[in-house]
């Protein structure tokens, strides 16, 4: 056993022994391990927002690249919806922001999202998978044909569909668990190993 | 209360209790349990294998400090590849936490001799997602007009070869969801579509099922989910790590896991089948 001689360790193996205790039950030494974190959180980003700020706006304009002025303005409108009497002014920023964001995203989004995704659905049926891909495609999609409800001989359609989601969302919901295990074997790692050194 | 109904019944402190032990009984003293590499994960090194000696990476950082024990043992294990190979790496981070990771990790490429802003940089933290990424895409300088470090980023060597996206050999984004930083789609969009640079995806298991579909369809070359794809490229890189460690408990966590599913059920289905018999 070689107990860390750290005080940030011991800061973060004190605090995640906070966080656990609320699985016992709900109490004063979890409620202010919160409260640490929330505002720490909160302090980082302020941080991290005035560095960004520095770094991409101040620096660069000091420094002769007086057009970023503009873009700076339109920063600071997003700030007028808090002046009811100016509000209005935060709406070119914003539709700026979504306009420009949507523009970005198209560049690549019809071809990596729409026709490569139906592309690989186009596959040469020799294989299991391939069938599967093949007709859980089909039987999904046909579960959200609601133009009107396939009926009689048809019906099976959907429902079959019905069940190769739930599979995807056990898939998913497996993968989840994965995720979160991943995460107590973080801090059990960093609490036994690291701080504990055992 | 018979057993049936204690079985569905339980406390649930009783279960994190176990989940503890399950989890650090094996963290303390390791079982050696092993695991086998999957198709995903090997299709991800062998497309690094496959990339010719002396090319250029650019490694997305893009998670948060949840995150760090599923995708830092699988950047530390990617990294060990890329050293063996003399690819140079460029860390760019859309969370702030990632930048501090970036460095962590790429310090494994001084152990194959790789010189700091010759042979890999790390460029930091920038806001602003996909429009910054694609920003970058374009003109990378232009974006990071310094490095993590504070140094100019135009007067490293390993910027001055590189003008754009298009002059990397490859992209990898290590990613835990676009909340807050660039997520894997808009990897795809702007390294893929935009600028035709393979891609492989380093995501947390939350992430890998939404993902497969960019293996599947070609877009992407290659994706590790999870602690679990961690372990398998430690293991084929022959760096054993953190992720081989902490494999033995989550085996363990998810086999406890599977005995209160298996047992939950069985106990609801024995005991509506005994109110059924006695109606």
């Amino acid at each position: 056993m070689n107990i860390s001689t750290n005080i940030g360790v011991w800061i973060g193996a004190i605090a995640a022994l906070g966080i656990y205790s609320v699985l016992i039950k709900d109490n004063p030494f979890y409620r202010l391990v919160e409260h640490i974190f929330v505002g720490a959180s909160a302090g980082i980003a302020i941080v991290t927002g005035v560095q960004t700020f520095k770094s991409q706006a101040w620096s660069p304009l000091t420094s002769g690249q007086w057009a970023l002025i503009f873009p700076m303005l339109l920063g600071v409108l997003l700030y007028a919806r808090y002046v009811p009497q100016y509000s209005y002014l935060n709406r070119l920023p914003l539709s700026l922001m979504m306009g420009a964001g949507a523009g970005v995203a198209m560049r690549g989004a019809v071809e990596s999202q729409i026709v490569g995704q139906l592309t690989a659905t186009m596959v040469k049926l020799t294989t299991l998978d391939a069938w599967i891909i093949f007709l859980g495609t089909l039987l999904s999609l046909s579960y959200f044909f609601l133009t009107y409800r396939l009926e009689g001989g048809a019906a099976w359609a959907p429902r079959l569909g019905r069940y190769f989601m739930m599979a995807a969302f056990g898939a998913a919901f497996g993968n989840t668990v994965m995720g979160r295990v991943s995460a107590a074997i973080g801090r059990f790692q960093f609490i036994f190993l690291e701080w504990l050194g055992l | 209360m018979n057993i049936l109904e204690k079985l569905q019944n339980i406390d649930k402190r009783v279960f994190y209790l176990l989940m503890a032990l399950a989890i650090a009984v094996p963290t303390i003293s390791p079982l050696g349990l092993g695991v086998d590499v999957t198709p995903a994960v090997q299709r991800a090194y062998d497309f690094v294998s496959s990339l010719p000696n002396g090319g250029r990476a650019v490694i997305g950082f893009d998670y948060e400090p949840g995150d760090e024990i599923d995708l830092n043992p699988q950047a530390k294990a990617i990294i060990h590849q890329l050293g063996s190979k003399n690819i140079k790496v460029v860390a760019i981070a859309s969370f702030p936490a990632g930048a501090m990771f970036a460095e962590q990790c790429l310090a494994i490429l001084e152990e194959y001799g790789y010189e700091y802003g010759k042979d890999y940089v790390n460029l930091g933290h920038y806001a602003g997602g996909e429009a910054t990424l694609a920003a970058f895409a374009s003109n990378p300088t232009a974006v990071f007009a310094k490095d993590w470090r504070g140094y100019d980023t135009t007067s490293l060597p390993i910027m001055q070869e590189i003008k754009s996206m298009s002059d990397f050999t490859m992209a990898m984004t290590l990613n835990d969801g676009p909340t807050g930083g660039t997520g894997t789609h808009e990897w795809v969009r702007q390294a893929v579509m935009a600028h035709n640079v393979p891609l492989i995806m380093g995501v947390t298991g939350v992430l890998a099922a939404s993902n497969e579909t960019y293996v599947q369809s070609g877009q992407c070359k290659g994706i590790l989910a999870g602690l679990r794809a961690a372990a398998e490229y430690e293991k084929l890189v022959d760096k054993l790590g953190e992720g081989t460690v902490g494999m033995d408990a989550q085996s363990m966590a998810h086999l406890l896991i599977v005995i209160f599913v298996v047992l939950g059920n069985a106990a609801m289905f024995l005991s509506k089948r005994a109110k059924g018999g006695a109606a």
